[in-house]
């Protein structure tokens, strides 16, 4: 495919207005099915999602960030199951909150594994599929269960269904009504190497098939294998959005700062200071290098290589905290 | 014959479910035989009242309508949404379409489907046993004409419990919406609010349900024997537990569109 | 933050735990009694609700304020008519059995619900305490909370009632028994009570389940032992056990016992009767308990 894509990689403390035809994360000319507008979220002093941006359009799009990045709470914000304190969220043009109407289109599998214990599966489903007041809830039922391979614990109780099993009868609850608009709360969380291949596949297929699909994960590997679009979220906070690759280009271009806590900080330095990967090098008030490169891959080969030929400890390797750089490497080394 | 239920009522059906699958029914119905022992207490020694006060004073007044009533009653409806707020499992009933009138409604359906039954079978076993009981009763109390019909008690007890059923539920259906520990309120709202405080302060008695069930059971029974201080009318007994009713539903359905679900 | 691609520190050798700033503990081993001990204060908060929203410390809060208000009424009255009849000891004691009977519902499920419910067990007793210490724990929680409005309450009025006398000094030297007798009925309340809500508690992982079996426990044996009392003849040889039925009966009856001269007239049985058979409750409750912590497999 050449469709041109557009990258978004906001400044840092810049926040740029937010204009429909440009939003972040939307393909050019692409209407976005998801908009989030100026959306924050907090509890008393606490900031969980901070004044983000960004729009989701047909297809599967990953929501990626660390633990806690507040993940979660965009998810149940668009669900509806959350009031932004500011901002707004629009799902199928209109707003997620207080329109029950807009949960025919609408399906989301939540975060939390619990379910109803004293259900079977198959109940499960089905109550989903009445409550959506589809016309055939047993034939929907079977459909479901089917796309995500349950048919022989179907019967089950769901209190002795394991880990991943819980995951994929709660797929199967949030697609029994064949939404437009699918979000997944770390679907993937629980489940076995097998497994996860179905559930990827099952998701991939979902998003060629036109829907909007927005799955969160914390790791970059498993978002790599079903989504190409990707929202990164870091400290409640819009860190990029767009194409994947063309996000790791651009991060790749960017400076990298690195944090050094060693026994020797002057030797290493002076060692770290002759390697081509190196470009700059500071200390900072904890004593720690402060080391610039523009390859950051031949940099954390040079600093062991460094340090076994000095015989220097390492106590700390890592990215600086405040970069989109440390995220990304954090992600991507998961 | 379930696949009935769950078309026609599937929220209620889910309620009901979640409670014979927990613990909470078990004491529920284990509550619902205590007024029995009572009766077969009575069974060992009739001599410290007549079958009629011991049915009316005792089992419905002393017991049934202070006590157990409510606090089975509160076991059931702080459990029915309260549990799937605790457990996180209300978004698959929130995120359909679906009014949340009828979420409430369907729930309050739940608690009643189960706690009426549960109230209204320890009352009929009970009333059994002091049917026995009276059987070779020998009047002690030398009162003029002692009434022994406990038929008339029966009616009354039935009508004036379904009625506290309905009110108690459908207010702590909504408390437990609002509310982390409904169930801890809600008890004690029973012992030092109705109880210990409307012993002193009449006044409060207005703003008490046992009041109104009281009231609805005493204008039944219609035995000047058995009173109650500033009763109100049968009509407007049940007009008060309608409206309550009415209204907390309309409340937690509110309640529901505003929460936020974590 | 990890490194992926290659090995820091010491030479490079597969299998070797590399250091990544893991924060060592080096100070002092304070071992089981001080795990022990921080559990009874990290529960006894925790069922305050300190550190959490009103709403778990509003219940707490009015009880404590209900179990003043006798206090502060019997001073009040004494302070203005010294000789007017108001309650006495065991007055008190009757009416606050009721506040500490739901301050008990509210505390004890708090303090081993959650612990069950989150499924955190096996963290404790994969630490330095054993079972028998957490249960230990818990119970030591649970009494020394439940002290606070079983004894603190009756303390102060004996110390007002002390203070309101001609001659302060030698009033607290002569009613030193008084004194003896709040202490040992506030402690063996407190002791009983706690026993008995902390093993229904283990009975369940939801904590309103628990607060309604423990106030119904405590009020229908109530009233099964009232019943039962009045029930049987008056004459027969077990009838005065039936206080034992209900906790309620048994605490009045320790109280009777404690105070002679007070109006209550329950049964005819010796203080350490009612010593010996609330501490056997507690050791029953106790064994309940270790049964109920026990490990599935």
């Amino acid at each position: 495919m050449s469709r041109q894509r557009r990258v978004f990689i906001p400044d840092n403390g810049h926040v740029a207005p937010l204009e429909r035809a440009n939003l972040p994360g939307v393909i050019a000319g692409r209407e976005p099915t998801i908009v989030v507008d100026h959306v924050s979220k907090w509890y008393g002093d606490v900031v969980a999602v901070s004044d983000v941006s960004f729009g989701v359009g047909p297809g599967v799009t990953g929501l990626l960030g660390p633990n806690g990045a507040g993940k979660s709470t965009i998810l149940k914000m668009m669900a509806g199951l959350l009031a932004a304190s500011s901002g707004e969220i629009t799902i199928l043009g209109g707003p997620a909150r207080g329109r029950p109407g807009v949960y025919k289109q609408l399906g989301l599998v939540p975060e939390q594994e619990s379910v109803y214990p004293y259900l079977s599966g198959r109940e499960f489903v089905r109550m989903n599929a009445i409550l959506q007041k589809l016309p055939d809830p047993a034939g929907a039922t079977e459909r479901a269960i089917g796309l995500v391979e349950m048919g022989d614990a179907a019967n089950r109780k769901m209190g002795g269904y394991s880990k991943g099993m819980r995951q994929r009868i709660k797929v199967a609850a949030c697609l029994v009504h064949d939404p437009q608009v699918v979000l997944m709360d770390e679907p993937l969380n629980g489940t076995d190497p097998v497994q996860r291949a179905g559930l990827i596949a099952l998701i991939r297929a979902l998003g060629r098939s036109g829907k909007t699909v927005l799955v969160s994960s914390h790791v970059l590997v498993e978002v790599e294998r079903f989504a190409e679009n990707i929202v990164v979220i870091v400290n409640g906070k819009l860190a990029a959005a767009g194409d994947f690759r063309a996000i790791r280009d651009k991060i790749d271009a960017h400076d990298h700062a690195v944090r050094i806590r060693t026994d020797q900080p002057r030797r290493l330095a002076a060692a770290l200071i002759a390697d081509p990967a190196t470009r700059a090098l500071r200390f900072d008030h904890e004593g720690r290098i402060v080391a610039e490169t523009d390859d950051v891959r031949a940099f954390y080969r040079a600093v062991p290589a460094a340090a076994k030929r000095y015989g220097i400890r390492l106590f700390e390797v890592q990215p600086d905290d405040e970069s989109l750089t440390s995220v990304f490497a954090y992600l991507v080394e998961r | 014959m379930t696949n009935l239920f769950w078309r026609t009522f599937p929220v209620t059906t889910l309620t009901v479910r979640q409670f014979l699958g927990g613990k909470a029914v078990r004491v529920v119905v284990a509550m619902s035989a205590i007024p029995c022992l009572f009766a077969l207490i009575y069974l060992i020694n009739t001599t410290v009242a007549t079958p009629r006060d011991y049915l009316v004073e005792v089992v419905f007044r002393g017991l049934m309508a202070p006590t157990l009533l409510p606090i089975m009653v509160l076991i059931l409806a702080t459990g029915a949404l309260g549990n799937e707020v605790e457990d996180r499992t209300l978004p698959y009933l929130t995120m359909k379409p679906m009014g949340r009138l009828r979420i409430a409604f369907e729930k309050l359906l739940g608690v009643l489907v189960v706690a009426v039954p549960a109230v209204l079978a320890g009352l009929l076993a009970t009333y059994g046993i002091v049917r026995v009981a009276a059987s070779d009763y020998q009047p002690v109390f030398r009162r003029a004409a002692e009434n022994l019909d406990l038929t008339s008690v029966l009616g009354p007890m039935l009508v004036a419990a379904t009625a506290g059923v309905v009110a108690t539920a459908s207010v702590f259906l909504f408390v437990s919406l609002v509310i982390p520990r409904a169930l801890l309120v809600g008890i004690v709202y029973v012992f030092v609010w109705e109880s210990l405080l409307g012993r002193f302060l009449t006044g409060i008695r207005i703003v008490s349900i046992r009041h109104y069930v009281e009231s609805i059971f005493v204008d039944r029974l219609d035995d000047p024997a058995y009173t109650l201080d500033n009763a109100t009318g049968l009509r407007a007994a049940l007009i008060v537990v309608v409206v309550v009713s009415v209204v907390s539903v309309v409340l937690a359905a509110w309640r529901l569109r505003r929460m936020n679900l974590e | 933050m990890a490194l992926s691609e290659a090995p820091i520190g010491q030479p490079a050798r597969y299998g070797e735990v590399f250091d990544r700033g893991y924060k060592h503990y080096d100070g002092p081993q304070l071992g089981r009694g001080a795990a022990a001990w921080a559990l009874v204060r990290y529960s006894a908060k925790r069922a305050l609700g300190i550190k959490k929203s009103w709403t778990a410390k509003i219940i707490p809060i009015l009880l404590y304020v209900a179990a003043a208000f006798p206090v502060i009424l019997v001073v009040g009255i004494t302070a203005f008519a010294p000789n007017a009849e108001v309650w006495d000891y065991a007055d008190f004691f009757i009416f606050t059995f009721v506040i500490e009977g739901l301050f008990v519902a509210t505390i004890a499920p708090e303090m081993v619900c959650g612990d069950r419910r989150e499924n955190v067990l096996p963290l404790y007793f994969s630490r330095a305490i054993t079972r028998l210490d957490y249960l230990l724990a818990k119970l030591v929680a649970t009494a020394l909370l439940t002290l606070t409005i079983s004894f603190i309450p009756a303390f102060l009025l004996w110390l007002f009632l002390q203070l309101l006398a001609d001659a302060p000094l030698s009033a607290m030297g002569d009613n030193l028994d008084d004194l003896a007798r709040v202490a040992v009925a506030g402690g063996l309340i407190a002791l009983y009570l706690g026993a008995i809500g902390l093993m229904i508690s283990s009975f369940t992982g939801r904590k309103s389940v628990a607060v309604a079996v423990i106030v119904v426990a405590f009020l229908i044996t109530q009233a099964l032992g009232v019943a039962l009392f009045e029930a049987v003849d008056r004459g027969s040889a077990y009838h005065d056990y039936l206080v034992f039925l209900s906790a309620g009966q048994t605490t009045i009856g320790l109280v009777g016992a404690l105070w002679p001269d007070s109006d209550i007239d329950l049964s005819e049985l010796a203080l350490w009767t009612y010593v010996a058979v609330m501490l056997v409750v507690v050791a029953i409750c106790c064994l309940v308990m270790l049964w109920r912590y026990v490990p599935d497999e």
